[in-house]
């Protein structure tokens, strides 16, 4: 076993992504997830790795998409504004089928909002954000250890379909610190080559393009179709998510990230207090865990979101339970991340209204 | 462990400068150690000048400092969550204010170092100690050569010298004696190249009480952990 040290999420996500096999980084500072492109910066440079910072978000995230097209595992790591600012070119790179991976370490919104952790931004990163039908894979850490894993998972997944992958983590998560173990750095041979499409030089091959334009209505309809296939595939293949005491629960939290954590010292609290609660904490958010959450309904009175936004997360679990049991919401925003105590009454006021 | 109440280091100072690489735990270490001031000396302040992290800042334990009768020196309400870099300059007025015992809880890295650097004046003119804090389980800290050379480089920065190392390796609830052992050979490397002593190694209170004294090398003072996540 690889011996573990403690890290800042950020340095985590960094440290792991450059074992997970990420070559070029491009990025621009902000809070709270300077310390990913600081740590870029500092450890790159030592592994013969490159990194550069560009002159704003625009500019970063359309050196992502160059670099995407030669099939070199590429990455850059933003908080919400900066992930706004990058929304043009991430819809290109989804509507050229490039593999590239972003890191949103969320802070609180709109606008300029503040620096302290939020999840106002799952609408932007499962239903769009940017133009055109497509989608990202969305996947979202409750711990440092499953943020550290995923960076492989995001790397394989954005080779694997040829589509972007984003990690959505509040800004907690990128600022607390906690033990870890660092896989090791993978060896080449397990990065896909991507010798059929990418772009290296010609040579004597035939040539390769890589585009999201068509100005033949049909055949852009017909790039549309076939990325929906793979979308299909995705969600066939790649839901991943945890449950919690649910076995015998009769109400059903769905949280994810940070708010997953918490939820989990509130079920205690709750079953302490005879409510049998349990969890369902979506890790990938699209493609989204409908199932498991469509079946528990079948079995629970109630099934709750809690997110640190207005409710958007809650609309997915609603079209999951499809109107079976009441779906009562809660969330706190502005950058305060509600306390487990805090969610316990919540429950308490839903569940009493309901029996 | 360390009796602070015969300790010549509270007789010679007045200032305690917490400073180093980021995550060293220089903010808890500060959050316990102007606690233990406060028992001792009844005029006590502590100031907040980390202009580096977002959270887990000396200002997040304002009010209950307060409480406990320790002055705390952080930005104006208005900007106290701001990403801006702000030094109160009731700063400069405490470290030379001698009815006062004064730590400073410095931000992580070069940048906070270089923040240092504007107090230094006031150090130089003041008795002041200047702790340099160092956890071997953290990344660009894990050998001798990397601490000495993080300490030469942040010590340039601040424009302060060092008077003494605090040895803080730990791994959270999974730091072992081991562990804490490895990093005291790793930090009598560095202290023996760069001459600065070893002032103590830091034990977090659940662990100090199964910790004998002659377990480890160098003196022990003991922290409790204050900036905990809502579950913990």
């Amino acid at each position: 076993m690889a011996e573990k040290i403690l890290l800042k999420g950020n340095e985590a996500m960094a440290e792991a992504a450059l074992r997970a096999g990420c070559q070029v980084y491009f990025g621009y500072p902000i809070t709270p997830q300077s310390e990913l492109i600081e740590y870029m910066a500092k450890r790159m440079p030592e592994i013969g790795r490159t990194f550069l910072q560009a002159e704003s978000e625009v500019a970063a995230v359309n050196m992502i998409y160059g670099a995407a097209c030669t099939g070199t595992r590429v990455m850059t790591s933003t908080s919400s504004p900066g992930f706004s600012l990058m929304m043009e070119g991430v819809s290109y790179i989804a509507g050229a089928n490039l593999p590239a991976v972003f890191i949103n370490v969320v802070r609180g919104g709109p606008g300029l909002g503040d620096i302290q952790p939020a999840q106002s931004d799952y609408f932007q990163g499962t239903k769009g954000g940017g133009h055109g039908d497509y989608r990202l894979i969305v996947l979202s850490p409750a711990t440092i250890q499953e943020a550290v894993n995923m960076m492989f998972d995001a790397f394989d997944l954005a080779d694997r379909y040829r589509n972007p992958v984003l990690i959505i983590a509040d800004g907690l998560l990128g600022q607390m610190m906690e033990p870890v173990e660092l896989p090791d750095f993978i060896t080449p041979d397990r990065i896909p080559n991507h010798e059929g499409w990418a772009l290296r030089g010609k040579g004597s091959r035939e040539q390769h393009t890589i585009t999201s334009f068509d100005l033949d209505p049909v055949k852009l309809e017909e790039m549309n179709l076939k990325n929906y296939e793979t979308y299909q595939k995705i969600q066939e293949n790649e839901v991943r998510y945890e449950e919690y005491l649910m076995d015998d629960a009769e109400v059903a939290f769905v949280a994810y990230g940070t708010m997953g954590r918490i939820l989990k010292t509130t079920i205690r609290l709750a079953r302490e207090a005879g409510i049998k609660a349990g969890l369902i904490r979506p890790i990938s958010l699209w493609p989204f865990p409908e199932k498991p959450i469509r079946e528990a309904a079948e079995k629970v009175k109630m099934v709750m979101s809690v997110e640190m936004s207005m409710g958007q997360m809650v609309e997915d679990v609603r079209l999951a339970v499809s109107g079976k049991v009441p779906t009562p919401f809660y969330g706190r925003t502005g950058g305060i991340v509600p306390t487990p105590t805090e969610v316990f009454e919540a429950l308490k006021r839903e569940w009493e209204a309901l029996v | 462990m360390i009796d602070f109440n015969t300790h010549p280091i509270l007789k010679t100072y007045k200032n305690f400068i917490f400073f180093g690489m980021f995550g060293s735990g220089k903010t808890e270490i500060s959050l316990s150690f102007v606690r233990t001031l406060k028992t001792l000396f009844e005029l006590v302040a502590i100031a907040d000048i980390d202009t580096v992290s977002p959270f887990f800042r000396s200002r997040d334990e304002k009010a209950p400092l307060e409480a406990a009768g320790i002055r705390v020196m952080v930005p104006p309400f208005p900007f106290l969550h701001g990403d801006l870099p702000i030094i109160v300059p009731e700063v400069g007025g405490f470290l030379q204010n001698e009815a006062y015992r004064v730590v400073v809880d410095v931000g992580g890295d070069d940048d906070g170092a270089t923040v240092l650097g504007s107090l230094s004046r006031f150090a130089k003119e003041h008795p002041t100690a200047v702790f340099f804090v160092v956890n071997t389980k953290r990344p660009f800290s894990e050998t001798p050569n990397a601490i000495i050379h993080n300490m030469y480089r942040l010590s340039q920065k601040s424009r302060m010298s060092i008077t003494a190392i605090i040895h803080n390796t730990h791994l959270q609830a999974e730091t072992t004696l081991d562990m804490i052992a490895q990093g005291e050979a790793i930090l009598r490397e560095v202290s023996e190249a760069t001459k600065v002593p070893v002032f103590a190694t830091v034990l977090q209170d659940s662990l100090a009480r199964a910790v004998s004294d002659h377990a480890l090398s160098f003196p022990t003072m003991t922290i409790h952990r204050y900036l905990k996540t809502s579950w913990e």
